[in-house]
């Protein structure tokens, strides 16, 4: 659909991550459509007279609700719009209009990184999509490289790693099993034993690389799905045990019988199996922020726009 | 690259050590014993019916009016000669029965029923093979006041079928009411 979108915008315009990416009549371009608010905007990044009045006026004969902000080098042109299909018929007529009166009254197009008149191109850092010049992209490059370097001269000590994010679930663990037998629901504490994980592994390893970040990040679910098995084997447990000769073990044993068997104890399980997993995936996030720190970010890569 | 390679090891180990708690747990019928008779009520003449009761090879059942005990179970291809016929087995049961009651009791050919299926509602049974030993299950075995006697039976069921089962036992009395059911698991 943004591809689509993107080919009937004038100027060979591409679409990145939710944003039109184009070159029109020598100026760098981004659209984006903002679903909200029902509008989008065009940017442009230029220099030239602060005062846009005159461009305004232009607008306003296109189309009534076109507005035009310029502010620290950065003209945004806003315009009302019911869908993003819309945007190629609407932007169009704007991008004729603007680029021309760019062009008449001598604003110059600019870097976005560093803000100097230069020739740009469009180039990915990180996901993040934006015009840069020759030199800006050299140095975000050379210093990835550096950090590249210095990331990879600290050494990771897996199997450490792996002891201390073992040794990091244990308190989230305990508290699991204290508030599940005050019979308050634990699955909140999943965030704790990835957190555990994620920061007792760095403290072990001395750093997190990929294989770090997935054994924390198994560690932490293994351990949040043993807890909840023991918890729901003791409540199994504390069910029966008052009519039959059992220990929490037989109850352990017995599981896989009861989720086939009883629904109550099955959807008890499966809630508790599903909360408990997603504040997993909510505590996992630590362990992708505590990876982040021992990888070299800002890796820059030139996107081709023709 | 080697680092990886240690990861990936070390994480298969995990996953493998804790693959191994699996085997322990199982989706058939539990079979725990009970710590008494359950869902039983009392009659208004004192008797204690519809309850039921699950134990452990070698555990003494004190029933209505005799106790017995199961002593031992196999698993056997062949007993006194008598072979399992073609995709069969036979299960001997040892079972020792002591006469608690006031008068002489009588043990039927249909008592000590071999059961499985358990989780069933219909639960399929069979009941000991006609006697062809001196020791084994005959029908009308008189117990006298205070008498103990051990009997066999053996039961020829399908090779397929699986543990859990149980030898199960179902009070009856002689006006048609039904006493309490006893299960005595082989696990």
């Amino acid at each position: 659909m943004g591809k689509k979108i993107a080919n009937k915008i004038k100027g060979n315009f591409k679409y990145y991550y939710g944003t039109y990416f184009g070159k029109y009549n020598g100026y760098d371009i981004s659209i984006r459509y903002d679903y909200a608010s029902m509008l989008y905007n065009i940017y442009f990044n230029v220099k030239g007279s602060t005062n846009i009045d005159k461009l305004n006026k232009l607008l306003s004969k296109i189309d009534e609700y076109a507005v035009a902000k310029y502010n620290n080098n950065n003209l945004t042109i806003t315009e009302a719009c019911d869908s993003s299909k819309d945007i190629p018929n609407l932007a169009n007529n704007i991008l004729d209009e603007v680029t021309t009166y760019l062009g008449k009254n001598k604003y110059k197009n600019l870097c976005k990184m560093c803000g100097e008149e230069s020739e740009t191109f469009l180039v990915d850092i990180d996901g993040n999509v934006m015009y840069a010049c020759d030199k800006c992209i050299r140095k975000t490059s050379e210093k990835y490289e550096k950090e590249l370097e210095e990331k990879n001269s600290i050494k990771e000590d897996i199997f450490l790693g792996i002891i201390g994010a073992i040794v990091g679930c244990i308190p989230g663990l305990i508290i699991w099993f204290i508030l599940s037998y005050l019979r308050i629901d634990p699955t909140v504490i999943g965030l704790i034993i990835m957190l555990g994980s994620a920061y007792f592994y760095r403290w072990f390893a001395n750093s997190m690389k990929l294989p770090g970040l997935i054994i924390s990040l198994l560690i932490g679910f293994v351990a949040i799905i043993f807890a909840n098995e023991i918890t729901n084997a003791y409540a199994l447990y504390t069910d029966y045990v008052n009519q039959y000769n059992i220990n929490i073990f037989d109850a352990y044993k017995a599981m896989p019988y009861y989720l086939g068997n009883n629904e109550l104890f099955r959807s008890s399980y499966n809630q508790s199996l599903t909360l408990s997993i997603m504040f997993g995936i909510f505590g996992g996030l630590t362990n992708l922020g505590v990876y982040r720190r021992y990888i070299a970010n800002n890796k820059i890569k030139k996107l081709e726009v023709k | 690259m080697k680092n990886i390679k240690k990861s990936i090891i070390l994480t298969s180990s995990l996953f493998l050590l804790s693959g191994c708690a699996l085997p322990f747990q199982s989706n058939k019928y539990p079979a725990w014993t009970t710590k008494g008779l359950l869902e039983s009520y009392t009659l208004v003449d004192g008797r204690t019916v519809d309850g039921w009761m699950g134990l452990e090879v070698g555990t003494k059942v004190s029933a209505k009016w005799y106790d017995f005990t199961v002593n031992n179970i196999e698993e056997l291809s062949e007993y006194s000669n008598y072979k399992a016929s073609n995709d069969k087995k036979l299960i001997h049961a040892t079972i020792t029965i002591t006469n608690t009651s006031d008068k002489d009791v009588y043990i039927f050919d249909g008592d000590f029923a071999l059961v499985w299926n358990l989780d069933s509602e219909e639960r399929k049974y069979v009941t000991s093979m006609d006697a062809f030993t001196d020791t084994m299950l005959k029908n009308e075995t008189v117990i006298k006041v205070g008498e103990t006697k051990t009997i066999d039976t053996v039961y020829e069921i399908d090779k397929n079928i699986e543990k859990p089962m149980a030898i199960y036992y179902y009070e009856q009395y002689s006006d048609g009411q039904k006493g309490n059911k006893y299960y005595i698991y082989i696990k």
